[in-house]
Parts: C-alpha cells; sequence; structure tokens
C-alpha cells in the first residue's frame, strides 16, 4: 500500500503487471481505502469506498477529503477539520488515529445523497525519508455492530428489570409479616422470615452486580465529574456503613492528612468504591477487630505499600486486621465471582463481583488499585486517583447503587 | 376517620403481588386506596377522583408512567400540582427518569429493590407534607 502512494506520489515508472496487482489487491479489500496527499487531497478510493460513500472517483481525486465528505458526530454536529482522523495523521501527532465504536466519540460519514452511518475509521500517515507524504484511511461501515450494542444492553437492562421484580414482591411481603400487622409471630417465625428477607436481599444485589458487570463488559457506562471536596465524601460514606461496623464491633480509626483537599471524581462511582472496600473489610475481620481507613496526597515517585507512584495522586488506604488473602489466592482477587476459600468460609454471602467491579471503574477513570495481605493478619487496599482527578467517559448508562 | 376525610393515594403498579403489600401497609396506615393496572386507566382514573398522592411504577403495559405522568401534567390543575411518586427497578436510564422528574415536579423516584415499605411510607408522608 505504501508503494502504491508512494508511486502515486512521486510518479514512478509501473509495470502494467504490477499495477494491474495493485489495483486487484485495492479492489478486493472489503473496506473502505482512500489515500490522501500530505495535503489532505485524495489520490485514489477503492471501490468499497465508492460503494460506502457514494461518491464517484471523479468527483473526489484531486479534491481535499474534507470538503468532499463531512464526518458528523451523534449530536449532528460537524467535525472540523483539524479535528479529523485525517488531519491528525497528516499533522503527526498521532501515527495512526482510530475511532471505534466503543473507545472514542462515534463518528458518522454523510454520504452523496445526505444520508448518513456510522464508521470506524483509521488512518496511518506514510512517512518517506522522515517526511509525512500522505495518509491512507481504512473506514468500514459499523451501523451492524451499534446495533447489537444497543440491542444487548437493551436486552441486559430489561432482563434485570424482570429478575427483580419476584425478589422486590417477596421483599415487600416479608416485611408486611414482620411488622406484626399480619398477626403476632412465634420467635422461629421471625428468624425464618429474617432469613428469607436476607437471601432473598442477596439476590437482588447479585442481579444489580450483574447488571454493572454487563455494562462495564461492554463499555457502556458513564463518569461523569464534578469537583468535590473528597474527605467530606469518605466521611460521608462511612457514617453510612457505620451500623455494619458497629454491629460487628470492630473500632474504625479514620486519619484525614488535609480536611480540604477537592478532587475531580464521579462521586456516585466514587462512594461504590469506598462502600465496597469498606464493607469486604468489616465482612472479612473478626468481631473487636480494626478497621483503619487513611486519606492522603502522595506524591509522584514515592513509594506506598510495595508500589512506586508514577504521578502526584490522592491516596485512599483501608486497612484491616482481618482473615487475610492467602499468597495462592492473591492473583486471582479482582477476578469475578473469585472469593478465596477462607473468606468463603468465614462469610458464605457475597457475589464475588466487588473487587471486579471496583477495579473496572478505576482502571476506565484512570485510577489504580493495589493491596497487600497476610493470611491471619490482615489486608490492605490502597485506591489512588490522579491529583487531576478522574477521567471522564460517556456512556448510555449508570452503573447501580449495590 | 370518615372514608371521606382519609387522604387517598392512587397506586399505578402492574404487578399484583407488589401492588398488593404497598395498598395493604397503606390502609394500615389510615390511606383510601385507589388502585389502577397501567398508564391508561391511571391518567382516568388520577382526572376523575383526584388523589392526594399518585405512586407511579414505570414499566407497565397500555401505558407506561413516564408517559401518564407527561399527559397528567398537561390536563389541569390538578393535574399539574399532584405530587408523585415513581417507582422503579430501573427499566428506564437513571439519566431518563431524572429528566422526566425535572421536567414534571413535584416529583421523585425511588428504586423498588433499596426501600422498605416504612421508607416508602416515610417518602410519601414526606411528599404529603410539602404540598401544604
Amino acid at each position: 500500500m505504501k508503494v502504491l502512494v508512494k508511486e502515486l506520489i512521486q510518479g514512478g515508472k509501473e509495470t502494467k503487471e504490477a499495477n494491474a496487482k495493485n489495483e486487484a489487491l485495492l479492489e478486493s479489500i472489503g473496506d473502505g481505502v482512500i489515500a490522501t496527499d500530505a495535503k489532505g487531497k485524495v489520490i485514489l478510493m477503492n471501490q468499497s469506498a465508492q460503494e460506502m460513500l457514494g461518491w464517484h472517483p471523479e468527483n473526489m481525486t484531486g479534491k481535499l477529503l474534507y470538503d468532499v465528505v463531512i464526518i458528523e458526530d451523534d449530536d449532528g454536529k460537524v467535525v472540523p477539520r483539524e479535528k479529523r482522523p485525517v488531519s491528525l495523521a497528516l499533522a503527526g501527532t498521532t501515527t495512526t488515529t482510530t475511532t471505534t465504536t466503543t473507545t472514542g466519540p462515534t463518528y458518522n460519514y454523510v454520504r452523496q445523497d445526505k444520508t448518513k452511518f456510522p464508521v470506524a475509521i483509521k488512518v496511518t500517515p506514510v512517512i518517506i525519508d522522515n517526511k509525512i507524504v500522505g495518509a491512507i484511511e481504512v473506514f468500514r461501515d459499523i451501523t451492524k455492530e451499534k446495533e447489537i450494542d444497543r440491542a444487548k444492553s437493551e436486552f441486559v437492562s430489561l432482563a434485570s428489570h424482570q429478575l427483580k421484580t419476584p425478589p422486590t414482591a417477596i421483599k415487600l411481603l416479608t416485611e408486611r409479616l414482620l411488622g406484626g400487622k399480619m398477626g403476632t409471630l412465634t420467635e422461629k417465625q421471625k428468624e425464618y422470615l429474617n432469613d428469607i428477607h436476607s437471601e432473598n436481599q442477596r439476590s437482588i444485589e447479585l442481579v444489580n452486580a450483574l447488571l454493572n458487570v454487563s455494562r462495564i463488559e461492554m463499555g457502556a457506562f458513564t463518569i461523569q465529574l464534578n469537583e468535590k471536596n473528597i474527605c467530606t465524601v469518605v466521611q460521608s460514606v462511612l457514617y453510612e456503613l457505620k451500623s455494619a461496623i458497629d454491629k460487628k464491633q470492630l473500632k474504625l480509626e479514620e486519619i484525614h492528612q488535609q480536611k480540604n483537599i477537592s478532587l475531580l471524581i464521579d462521586e456516585p462511582l466514587f462512594r461504590m468504591v469506598l462502600s465496597n472496600l469498606v464493607i469486604n473489610a468489616v465482612n472479612y475481620t473478626a468481631e473487636g477487630g480494626t478497621i483503619h481507613i487513611e486519606c492522603k496526597e502522595v506524591n509522584k515517585g514515592e513509594a506506598l505499600g510495595e508500589k512506586l507512584l508514577a504521578e502526584n495522586s490522592f491516596v485512599i488506604v483501608v486497612s484491616d486486621t482481618g482473615y487475610g488473602i492467602p499468597k495462592n489466592q492473591q492473583n486471582k482477587l479482582f477476578t469475578k465471582f473469585f472469593r478465596a476459600d477462607n473468606a468463603r468460609e468465614k462469610h458464605t454471602d457475597g457475589t464475588g463481583l466487588g473487587l471486579y467491579i471496583v477495579k473496572s471503574i478505576l482502571d476506565n477513570s484512570g485510577g489504580l488499585i493495589w493491596f497487600t495481605s497476610e493470611e491471619n493478619k490482615g489486608t490492605t487496599f490502597y485506591v489512588a486517583i490522579p491529583m487531576t482527578g478522574m477521567k471522564a467517559r460517556t456512556g448510555k448508562k449508570e452503573l447501580v447503587d449495590i | 376517620m370518615a372514608e371521606d376525610k382519609k387522604t387517598r393515594i392512587l397506586i399505578v403498579e402492574d404487578e399484583e403481588v407488589i401492588c398488593k403489600a404497598y395498598a395493604d401497609e397503606l390502609r394500615d396506615e389510615g390511606f383510601a386506596i385507589l388502585i389502577a393496572k397501567n398508564g391508561q386507566v391511571g391518567l382516568e382514573l388520577a382526572l376523575r377522583e383526584k388523589p392526594d398522592l399518585i405512586l407511579l411504577d414505570i414499566l407497565m403495559p397500555v401505558m407506561d408512567g413516564l408517559t401518564m405522568m407527561d399527559q397528567l401534567r398537561q390536563k389541569d390543575l390538578y393535574g399539574k400540582n399532584v405530587p408523585i411518586i415513581l417507582l422503579t427497578n430501573l427499566s428506564a436510564s437513571e439519566e431518563k427518569i431524572m429528566k422526566a422528574i425535572t421536567k414534571n415536579e413535584p416529583a421523585y423516584y425511588l428504586v423498588k429493590s433499596d426501600y422498605t415499605l416504612s421508607g416508602v411510607l416515610e417518602k410519601i408522608k414526606e411528599r404529603l407534607a410539602r404540598k401544604i
């Protein structure tokens, strides 16, 4: 391909055979291919490109690509010249520029007849003797993929809604019975009803967790940022969990290095991360133990928990004096449905999805999570968010509170 | 308390068992209850009987809760002002629900699977108190 473009730009002598081979190669590619010179003028386009765009080479060759084929974003706004993949590649800011279904904004090509289709574009600059002499764009119509994504997402939402209906009914009815208004209950009846209520609650939590996992896997969840006083948020999460902590008679130590740290975060997601870690600490620490929470700024290059930080970060440390995680099971901790053997023994509830969801949230927002642990001594989790804040992300859904 | 002095609540919910649980609890608390199984019937009942508050499920056949709320708010003075609490298991995205709520104040939403009966009761009393 590069040879082809080089020849076209530099005007080399070509044998008929070589030409025919190149042409056959181009025409056999199912994706659309457009080659431009260093200014963005179209040099050639293949059959697929013609068919997809509705433009004939005669109308395009020699013209600037941006002038002929318009790109619109999902809101119908025209993507300006400088932001177009071809421009970015020619400017040499990146060697290849890609927009795809899940990782970037969706671009739509406008055909000659003014109809549109969603497109995945990849542009590679052609470099000869260290100079950019042109670019090759390969694109494909992703209407089908987007449709499938949307259908999957809707199916999951609908399925989880339906799955929660019977447990919701059971929940409300058991509450009525336990409320005593349907007749006095014996102690044993109360006990059984409470068990029914908690088992049912597990069902609901599992459905919510699965819904989150599904949205995470499909890259469909949104991260919306706001500036927040992080200490206030941490205090508020701990307050919510106070009764669970007290119930197990655990000692809570809370240390804030500074009370006024402001951070750009998605608060619901941040709360989900912290709650999950604290609830784990509560569940996997025996009565009378201690949970230690510390919030502080850590500078780039400093070490914490056997790890060196790559940038200035806000770190939350959640430490417990609990059962710990066996060394040979530590590498599986963040995988789906994983629960360590000792955890299963001590505490039969638990979806096994909490840490997977927590890690996914942090992975997707530019954060980090790691831990150190020793069996029968305790575990310490570290969450680091860059001081510049979490990274935003557009998606069609939010994650559910679990 | 005489029947006509009781505060009246309309429950619009297609799931029979869930509806029954809310209705029984609210009757025990002294409220008079009206029931509709979908948004269409709910709309007609609301306009005719003018309940003091509406508990509105979202996912229902014939007409869903968000559509009913939209239409109710356009009808008359009563329709514009009756407090509504949406009950959902998040079949619609939270964003969509928030948009509908902001557009259709006074409205509030809560997630069925998250709220206890007493929690819902509290919210109802809170919303009724606001009206006055």
